[in-house]
């Protein structure tokens, strides 16, 4: 196998989301197993994306099977994916690795001549992947962190809402909205920091008791899922446009609510591509050798408002 | 903790800080109601959390994919809550099996049917559903004067459901059953269908909180209720039921989750850090339950 890039370097593919397959020199069989979970809908584009790839890669001599490890995204439920990945001598594992008990896994597959790619999230202790496609999450915190102050003008209070203080990907968020505060807007003040379990009827309580504890709240920042929740308290209370809500990820209920003015600015990670690059890049690395440009292909994160809404999701309103 | 709340934040005992608390903590009231009268019959039930998600999906699902209208949606997510409520009770009595082993194993199939029904028939990824409709809205986020619906619902629900509990012939099986089920036995009361009845009750009681959030968050997320058993079945505790069964009340119920509800609103009018949260509801949990028992033993030796 061709030597991985660099662990740590990082950038934006030039081919991201039209990364195509090249020639399979060899013709042999060659098997992926994308593993995967299916219990929100934040799989669905993911799905899509590995469908895509798959049906792509049919005409290149290899199958891509969609592998549902189980319902948590930890490494006592991934590893055995992974291990029974190896145990049915698939040439390549694409998986979530954002735990570091996943480390000895992604180890073992390599040791048995296994392929394996992450997505989304992953861990800042070095592992033997080739690569990482997903959006940087620390980035994505401080884009957040701009369109919030863009949105208030620099000044008012701002509540924050995260979904788990344990997840490494949701504290990255958190951090990277609190930095740009800290360093671009002393006026803006962060009066409280919750954490809602990624469940939407606590993010919804939660937003109605800041509402309740500051009248004059400028912002709601929800980092993670439930985000749907917050947006509804701030509906329901009628300060539709008064609390400003920014959040992540374009689903049927968040962009309902960018269409409807709740939500302001709704960031997403390109998570169709979580799924399409990282199948056919995988392939392109074990059929042709071809080593991506960096170890972590960082996505695009387009930012959604009511006023860009139909240029960035025309279909969605229909 | 009202008066130290009153005197820590001007906020606090503002209407609409008021109504909050009671909104946040309804849907957990009205699922204790039920839990409450299986902790009563010395039985748990586990799977609250996973019955709520499974009638909320099936409502919503009715009335956004099949175009079914808002009350026949709701009948059926009722229907459908008694009846896997009525499947636990049988397990239970006809089989034997113990309730905590019957109730988690519901509470994984509840939770399973809830992915299966956000599936639907196109696709294998778990979906939330989006929902638009008036009527279900009403009944998560309207108002009944200046009274959020589904407060008015549970102060009516205690109502009824205390008048059961206390004044009629099938209340006091209730207790008889938990007190001692063999003496309950041998004075004719029909063990077995009390102990399938309060599951049923348990299961309507679940549904109808699960169709009063999908209101309130105008969609049927596949992960609501997680971890609702725990609150409820701590609600249900702190209100002076006794998990050896016999014992308990649902305005205690009721009043224990308004004490949980309390102390999460008091994080954020406080400005506390959310760390110590998770720590200070389990301070709540084991002092509310030992003064109960304190004032018990005392009341005991008067």
């Amino acid at each position: 196998m061709p030597k991985a890039p660099a662990y740590f370097s990082e950038g934006r593919a030039e081919d991201q989301g039209k990364v195509m397959p090249v020639k399979n020199v060899k013709n042999e069989k060659i098997k992926i197993a994308f593993l995967a979970m299916e219990t929100n809908p934040w799989w669905t584009p993911v799905k899509e994306g590995v469908m895509e790839a798959r049906d792509i890669l049919k005409d290149f001599n290899t199958d891509v099977d969609w592998i549902v490890a189980g319902d948590r995204h930890t490494a006592d439920v991934f590893g055995i994916a992974v291990e029974a990945a190896i145990a049915q001598n698939y040439d390549g594992v694409a998986c979530l690795a954002g735990d570091e008990g996943m480390i000895p896994f992604i180890q073992k597959a390599v040791k048995a001549n296994v392929a394996v790619a992450t997505y989304n999230s992953e861990t800042n202790k070095e592992s033997p992947r080739v690569f990482f496609v997903g959006a940087d999450n620390y980035r994505q915190g401080r884009e957040c962190g701009e369109k919030m102050a863009q949105l208030i003008g620099g000044k008012g209070k701002v509540a924050i809402i995260t979904g788990f203080f344990a997840v490494e990907a949701h504290e990255l968020r958190r951090k990277g909205f609190r930095d740009v505060m800290a360093e671009k807007y002393p006026d803006i003040k962060i009066v409280g920091e919750v954490e809602n379990v990624d469940l939407a009827d606590i993010a919804y309580t939660q937003a109605m008791d800041f509402m309740s504890s500051f009248p004059d709240l400028s912002g709601i920042y929800i980092t993670a899922s439930g985000q749907f929740g917050a947006a509804n308290a701030v509906k329901n209370s009628g300060k539709k446009g008064s609390v400003k809500v920014v959040c992540h990820d374009f689903l049927p209920e968040t962009v309902g609510l960018v269409r409807e003015g709740v939500i302001q600015g709704l960031i997403d990670q390109s998570t169709k591509l979580q799924g399409r690059d990282v199948v056919i890049r995988l392939y392109n690395y074990i059929a042709g050798g071809i080593v991506p440009p960096f170890g972590k292909l960082l996505l695009d994160t387009p930012m959604a408002t009511p006023e860009n809404i139909d240029q960035i999701l025309p279909d969605s309103g229909k | 903790m009202i008066v130290i709340m009153s005197v820590a934040s001007p906020y606090f005992l503002k209407q609409d800080n008021l109504f909050n608390i009671l909104r946040g903590m309804s849907t957990i009231g009205i699922m204790a109601i039920g839990q409450t009268m299986v902790i009563i019959t010395g039985g748990i039930d586990l799977s609250v959390g996973s019955l709520m998600a499974v009638t909320s999906m099936l409502t919503a699902r009715l009335i956004t994919v099949y175009g079914h209208n808002a009350l026949f949606a709701v009948i059926c997510g009722l229907i459908f809550g008694l009846l896997l409520g009525t499947v636990s009770g049988l397990v239970i009595t006809r089989f034997k099996i113990n309730p905590f082993i019957t109730t988690l194993g519901m509470l994984s199939i509840g939770r399973g049917l809830t992915y299966l029904l956000a599936t639907g028939v196109k696709g294998s990824v778990a979906s939330n559903i989006p929902m638009q409709n008036e009527s279900i809205i009403f009944l998560g986020s309207g108002y009944l004067g200046i009274v959020p619906f589904s407060v008015v619902l549970l102060l009516l629900l205690v109502i009824l459901a205390t008048v059961f509990l206390k004044r009629t012939v099938p209340g006091r099986y209730i207790y008889a059953v938990g007190s001692n089920e063999r003496s309950a036995r041998l004075s004719g009361v029909p063990v077995n269908k009390v102990r399938v009845f309060v599951y049923a009750i348990s299961g309507f009681f679940c549904a109808l909180a699960g169709i009063i959030l999908t209101g309130r968050l105008s969609t049927a997320a596949t992960n609501i209720g997680v971890g609702n058993e725990l609150d409820v079945i701590a609600a249900v505790v702190i209100g002076g039921a006794s998990l050896q069964g016999g014992e308990g009340t649902v305005t205690g119920a009721i009043i224990g989750a308004t004490i949980m509800s309390i102390v999460r609103n008091a994080f954020v009018l406080l400005h506390i850090p959310n760390h110590f949260q998770t720590i200070t509801i389990g301070i709540v949990i084991i002092l509310a339950v030992g003064l109960d028992q304190l004032l018990k033993g005392k009341l005991k030796n008067i």
